[in-house]
């Protein structure tokens, strides 16, 4: 089981946005997107579940075209999380992760035992049945996508795909977000802001810049601050996490503070040594 | 979760469960509401008939041996066509509501945001005004309203189309502007025509089941039973695109297509509606929300519900329509907005984050 983006380029509105973008998701894997805004992240997501048409290239399940497929074929494949705010309409959180069986359910046909079933399952996997019967707009941003989570699961597909599923949260949500999507099992194509988050759940990165891949590989060899500075223009120092040896980013003033700059010995970075 | 917020607590508290009644015991309750409304509204007025009564002729007609009485030509000749035709209008324009609602995304848009009343207000103001149409009798106001109505929607579907995409925000201000230039047309019709004429445009404006009879129910039936089927099939992909269009693109809904239904099927429904009973506004902004707020905002239950308390609720206010100032006729536009306003103004203080209030 397999995402495969070969070549993908999109225009909109007659302008290129991404280019020439080669993403492979083997099976179980947690990819990430890394870039920054406006670097086409969403843009090369929305391809795959068909936002966007591309104007070339071909995205591939399986190696089967999964544009070709019926849209309701693919999306029993590929599963989507993305931030949403549903403020107009009032469901509750298991109304919400029901509209999660779409694709498997045809016209007039009633929830069955197996929907209860697979949407009982998808709330108890990330942890949100205790808010089975919350009024989704009620919710806090990390409860709202826990849902969210939950209802791509109850889609029954092996593919998530993830859009900045952490902007906005704390912390703690953060990091609950990204374990309970990677302890699903399912290959994973997310799109994310926080590169050290991404450093420590991702097993490959892609970086964007400008609307292609600048550099593509597990997050070690990917997140240097040589690569940062050329996609973000960001001057960054790369620590190693303590705990797994990942790349961790520590941003850096523009001006040092006048006390602190007298002493560019003290912090305790040992990397990024072509940092100027 | 235990990270939430104290101070948000006691809001987050109102809508903490959602407890949904069980869909069968809602329709039966507002099944029993209709047949009870309908009963009253065939039963008072200048001569009051008992429930009894009322039921005897409807049941002589339906077997086939009407009674040759008093009673009889007031229930099955005036008042029965009326009332039937009042709860098809109240089910038309609540449906179309609820509908018009998930296709823009916003709960205060109404059937009539996609110009299809002020089209059909030009027709119909042309008929009474400039006499267009006089050959076709009793059915000009209707013939031309439809055709008014079907040059609005036409015009607001190929000026807010982007490609295949109808996008909300393109719809809102389309359906806003040409609204607001067809009413200047209707306004012009109205400054040259004779005062007498503008009277009967007036109250026409206002809307009024005063002119029904049985001939004009089997056409906003059809519709209604036509786009009901139709949009009970789609009740999922409804629920998905409540959620937004992506989303719903993610869930394998073909969003375009959709769309583009969702458009035709409220534009005929209102359009009907307009063409039988003029145009009668809030019925189709209110009722939606208090039906969602008893049942939730699935469409598979908002739907059927909403078709018995629309029913319902235009018949009751035709009833107050026609009573309340009697022997003279109040327009039910006058009823409607006075019941509506208020109702809505309660909901949005009771409820805020339905109108998009949370964040």
């Amino acid at each position: 089981m397999s995402l495969r983006l070969d070549g993908v380029c999109v225009d909109i509105a007659g302008r290129r946005i991404v280019t020439g973008i080669d993403i492979t998701v083997g099976d179980g894997q947690f990819v990430g997107l890394l870039g920054p805004n406006g670097s086409g992240k969403s843009t090369i997501l929305k391809a795959i579940y068909r936002v966007h048409r591309p104007c070339g290239g071909r995205v591939l399940l399986d190696g089967a075209d999964l544009l070709a497929m019926k849209p309701r074929d693919a999306a029993r494949r590929v599963a989507v999380v993305t931030q949403e705010f549903v403020s107009e309409f009032d469901f509750t959180v298991r109304e919400m992760v029901m509209i999660g069986r779409t694709p498997h359910k045809q016209a007039f046909s009633r929830d069955t035992e197996a929907d209860h079933g697979a949407v009982d399952e998808a709330m108890a996997r990330t942890g949100c049945g205790h808010l089975a019967d919350r009024s989704f707009t009620t919710l806090s941003g990390g409860e709202k996508q826990l849902a969210l989570v939950a209802r791509a699961l109850a889609q029954g597909a092996d593919h998530l795909v993830v859009d900045e599923p952490t902007s906005h949260l704390d912390i703690r949500h953060q990091v609950e977000i990204l374990e309970i999507v990677a302890g699903l099992g399912v290959s994973v194509l997310a799109a994310l802001h926080d590169l050290s988050l991404a450093a420590l759940f991702c097993e490959t990165v892609h970086l964007l810049g400008d609307g292609r891949i600048v550099a593509a590989g597990p997050p070690g060899a990917v997140i240097t601050p040589g690569t940062i500075r050329a996609a973000y223009g960001a001057d960054v120092l790369v620590i190693e996490h303590p705990d797994t040896g990942t790349p961790h980013l520590i941003p850096r003033r523009w001006q040092p503070l006048a006390d602190k700059a007298s002493d560019p010995e003290g912090h305790p970075c040992h990397s990024a040594p072509d940092a100027s | 979760m235990k990270t939430d917020d104290l101070t948000e607590a006691p809001v987050r508290r109102a809508g903490r469960r959602r407890d949904r009644i069980p869909l069968p015991v809602v329709l039966g309750a507002c099944g029993v509401l209709l047949v009870v409304t309908m009963t009253a509204g065939v039963g008072i007025g200048s001569v009051p008939l008992s429930p009894a009564a009322v039921w005897h002729v409807i049941v002589d007609h339906l077997s086939g041996h009407p009674a040759n009485t008093v009673a009889d030509t007031i229930v099955w000749q005036i008042r029965l066509p009326r009332v039937l035709l009042a709860a098809l209008v109240g089910a038309a324009l609540t449906t179309a509501g609820t509908v018009v609602q998930v296709l823009v995304r916003n709960s205060l848009a109404d059937p009539f945001l996609l110009g299809v009343s002020s089209g059909a207000s030009v027709g119909a103001t042309a008929v009474l005004l400039l006499g267009a149409f006089a050959g076709l009798g009793i059915w000009a106001i209707s013939v031309g309203s439809v055709l008014g109505a079907l040059a609005a929607m036409a015009a607001v579907f190929l000026v807010s189309r982007k490609g295949r995409q109808l996008a909300p925000t393109q719809l809102i201000l389309c359906g806003v502007v040409m609204s607001a230039m067809f009413e200047s047309v209707t306004s012009y019709l109205i400054f040259r025509g004779n005062p007498q004429a503008t009277q009967s445009v007036l109250f026409w404006l206002m809307g009024s089941f005063g002119l029904a009879s049985w001939n004009q129910l089997p056409i906003p039936l059809i519709a209604l039973i036509a786009v009901m089927v139709y949009l009970l099939a789609q009740g999922r992909p409804l629920n998905a695109l409540a959620m937004g269009a992506q989303p719903a693109a993610s869930l394998g809904v073909d969003v375009a297509r959709l769309r583009q239904n969702l458009f035709f099927a409220t534009s005929l429904l209102a359009g009907v509606a307009v063409a039988v009973s003029g145009v009668i506004g809030f019925v189709g902004l209110v009722v939606p929300h208090i039906v969602r707020l008893v049942v939730g905002s699935d469409h598979r239950r908002v739907l059927p519900v909403g078709v018995l308390f629309g029913a319902s609720f235009m018949v009751l206010g035709d009833l107050l329509a026609r009573t309340i100032v009697a022997p003279q006729e109040m327009p039910i536009g006058v009823i409607t907005a006075f019941i509506g306003a208020p109702t809505l103004i309660f909901l949005i203080r009771r409820r805020p984050y339905l109108y998009g209030a949370t964040q």
